[in-house]
């Protein structure tokens, strides 16, 4: 039987008088991919951002049962940002073995397998600032990834990179998802999660508009759905 | 000319709007102001009956601190050249058809109204300078014109050398040897005549040789100084020659830039283009520091550190590749200011040179190291360790610069001073506990502003909360010193004993800034 492992219940984002993110409850199970669908200013990396714990917020974030600011949960969380974490002075290795000994990893040669498979093991000995916005991400992710994260989030990850490396990330999408790892994405390009997504939950003005799950028979695509509700069409929830 | 006219005339006016808009800024204004003619009142009545000190000593001190000013503007020119211009100057104005001459005038005649109110600051020291020197108000207005010149030519220099520089190597560093020998030549004549006679009295002989026929040949600095001396003398015509000097130099360089490179539009626009990619990438959260062109590797891997102590070692790894010198250009600039105060406060002891260097610390200590360029990465936030634990394993590597600022001042302090091994210890580490004091005074505001609040408010803030913390350590201090008479190692280690866990304190209250990235980014 899958578990929920993210949770969040009636999370609520305020900066000031504005609302960033209206009561918004929602979980993805084991091993499923979930997308945050919107424009720009739909509060959707408000949102991903209250997860990883970096916002506060009303409301409850559990990762596979623990609070989301707990130390428990945090070893459980991969993030990758929107702009690639990356450090203009470390070497790719020295990413991955600071990430390794922050977290109180022991070497098991899982570092070295994650810059292979993100051919990045040939430039392991250049620094961050010397690698193209498509490496740096690359990069990201092996650190997000390294301590084997239940949970990885990923924050406009398509943003900037060139179609070559966006196709490389969907391959990444769907071999977490084959690996057991719950997926969850933001993002504004629908075309860009087409394979990956389990279920989508179109957010407008901090919240869900809409929320579809693959497989159910609906009217419209996700595409319309998507046009019909960001265009001011009367959308709903499906 | 209308058009640029037009240009600053808006950008001043919308600046007054905007103050108007935003209270906070008009309030500091005012509260600045108010500051700023209370001391210059109060100034003016306390003191004032002398006897004072020689005006030797200080056109010695306006020298060093010119000197250093322009030689550390100047010195850009051999990076990225000078700032006059930003990028929206170098993409509205440089394609406009307005002549580069008339465009090049103006943005100097603004970075000089630039150069002015970044020396602002200076006014506050007038109380000092009339009690010890009988400055007048006058006087004073035409010591900071003189810091803006200073900063203005240093600019003027820098885009020169840039222009001139820029796209040859070993022009570079060939301007490069002759611009730090001529400084580094003049130092050496100026100890070669006072050191031999010993150290008794060498505050006195290096102000009068520094303050004669030497200002003549150092460039900039001393010819500015000449006519700071002749301002403060009432001789005219030193102050005339010490601007003739500069006014020539000035006519010089512009000649030379206009029939050397026309076209110093490249130039300015990849300058611009830097700042311009500094300032956005604060803006977005992705700060970036200045890396030198060619980063060497070297040996690679952290080679220690688990948990949070790998940040630490992280640091450390950092700074060998980035070539950085371990204290930053400005704590280096105070130590000289220190080291010469001491020279002349030599008669008082210990004491005097050490509030000195505290008083300076104060400004020179609000850098946090690499902890601000964490703050602005996920992974600090993010790595499961206790925030506390992070917070003072990304501060740690602040303390080696610590121990080697108050080594760099109280060695030559020590030696002047004939200090015993006692109090050499204990000021260096009253001197480190104070520096634990700025730095928790700036992570506290960090904790109550994050990065987003003017750099001024922030200023206010960071010199109270400095004041709160130091007040024990400094109550302690002064009991002890007063009523016990516990002499000068006493008194300093009484103020390690009151610093040290009231910085703790703050840095334990503020542990939270690592659990929300708002807090820092906001």
């Amino acid at each position: 039987m899958r578990e929920d492992v993210l949770r969040i219940n009636h999370v609520t984002k305020k900066y000031g008088k504005t609302v960033a993110n209206q009561d918004i409850s929602f979980f993805v199970d084991d091993g499923e991919a979930a997308v945050l669908l919107g424009p720009n200013g739909a509060g959707k990396s408000t949102m991903i951002k209250c997860i990883t714990g970096l916002l506060r917020f009303e409301g409850d974030i559990e990762i596979c049962g623990k609070p989301n600011k707990s130390l428990e949960a945090k070893r459980m969380l991969g993030y990758i940002p929107e702009v690639p974490a990356v450090y203009d002075l470390l070497t790719v290795e020295e990413h991955l073995e600071f990430i390794r000994r922050a977290y109180r990893l022991e070497d098991d040669g899982y570092a070295q397998r994650l810059m292979e498979r993100f051919e990045l093991w040939d430039k392991k000995d250049k620094l961050g600032k010397e690698l193209s916005k498509g490496m740096q991400q690359k990069l990201s992710i092996c650190c997000a990834l390294l301590p084997r994260p239940r949970v990885a989030v990923f924050d406009e990850p398509l943003v900037g990179l060139d179609p070559h490396a966006i196709r490389e990330l969907k391959e990444v999408f769907q071999e977490l998802k084959a690996s057991g790892t719950t997926v969850l994405i933001s993002t504004h390009m629908i075309n860009s999660v087409e394979e990956t997504w389990d279920v989508c939950h179109i957010m407008m003005n901090g919240a869900f508009a809409a929320t579809r799950k693959k497989g159910e028979s609906a009217e419209q695509s996700l595409e319309e759905l998507f046009f019909s509700i960001t265009e001011g069409g009367e959308g709903g929830a499906v | 000319m209308r058009p640029l006219r037009y240009l600053a005339f808006t950008t001043m006016k919308n600046r007054l709007r905007e103050m108007v808009k935003k209270p906070a800024r008009l309030i500091y204004a005012i509260v600045l102001l108010a500051l700023l003619v209370f001391t210059m009142i109060g100034g003016s009545h306390t003191g004032g009956a002398g006897p004072y000190h020689s005006m030797d000593g200080l056109t010695a001190i306006v020298l060093a601190f010119y000197t250093a000013m322009f030689i550390m503007t100047a010195n850009a020119g051999f990076s990225r050249g000078g700032n006059i211009f930003n990028l929206s100057d170098a993409t509205l104005l440089f394609t406009a058809p307005v002549r580069p001459q008339t465009i090049l005038f103006y943005g100097l005649l603004r970075q000089m109204g630039t150069s002015l109110l970044v020396g602002f600051f200076l006014l506050f020291q007038y109380p000092n300078l009339h009690n010890f020197y009988n400055v007048t108000v006058l006087q004073m207005i035409a010591l900071l014109i003189l810091y803006g010149c200073t900063i203005f030519l240093g600019q003027v220099v820098a885009m020169m050398l840039y222009a001139f520089t820029s796209h040859d190597p070993r022009r570079q560093k060939l301007c490069r040897v002759v611009f730090t020998g001529v400084y580094a030549l003049c130092g050496m004549w100026l100890a070669a005549r006072c050191l031999p006679f010993g150290l008794d009295d060498i505050g006195a002989r290096a102000a009068a040789q520094a303050a004669g026929k030497f200002l003549y040949a150092v460039p900039v600095g001393g010819w500015l100084s000449l006519a700071a001396k002749g301002s403060l003398v009432g001789d005219w015509g030193l102050a005339v020659q010490g601007v003739g000097l500069c006014v020539l130099l000035t006519a010089i360089l512009l000649r030379l830039l206009f029939r050397m490179d026309p076209d110093y539009y490249e130039d300015v626009l990849k300058s611009a283009e830097i700042s311009y990619s500094a300032i956005s990438a604060k803006k977005e959260g992705t700060m970036r520091e200045a890396l030198p062109a060619n980063v060497k590797v070297g040996r690679t891997g952290l080679r220690g550190g688990w948990g949070s102590s790998a940040f630490f070692r992280k640091h450390l790894l950092e700074n060998r590749r980035s070539r950085k010198f371990i204290l930053p250009a400005n704590s280096l600039l105070f130590a000289v200011i220190t080291v010469i105060f001491c020279v002349f406060t030599k008669d008082a002891g210990l004491l005097p040179t050490f509030c000195m260097a505290s008083y300076l610390q104060l400004f020179s200590a609000m850098t946090t190291g690499r902890f601000n360029y964490e703050l602005t990465r996920p992974y600090l936030y993010l790595v499961p360790e206790p925030a506390l634990k992070k917070l003072l394993w990304a501060l740690a590597e602040t303390m080696p610069s610590m121990v080697l600022d108050a080594l760099v001042i109280f060695v030559p302090v020590g030696v002047l001073l004939r200090l015993g091994p006692t109090e050499f210890l204990a000021a260096v580490l009253a001197r480190v506990a104070f520096g634990i004091v700025y730095l928790s005074a700036d992570i506290a505001v960090q904790r109550i502003w994050g990065g987003s609040v003017s750099r001024v408010l922030v200023l206010l803030l960071y010199l109270a909360i400095s004041l709160a913390v130091m007040a024990t350590g400094v109550a302690l201090a002064l009991v002890g010193g007063l009523i016990w008479d516990f002499g000068a190692v006493g008194v300093l280690l009484l103020t390690v004993v009151g610093n040290l866990p009231a910085s703790l304190l703050v840095l334990f209250l503020c542990r939270n800034l690592l659990e929300y990235v708002e807090l820092s980014s906001r």
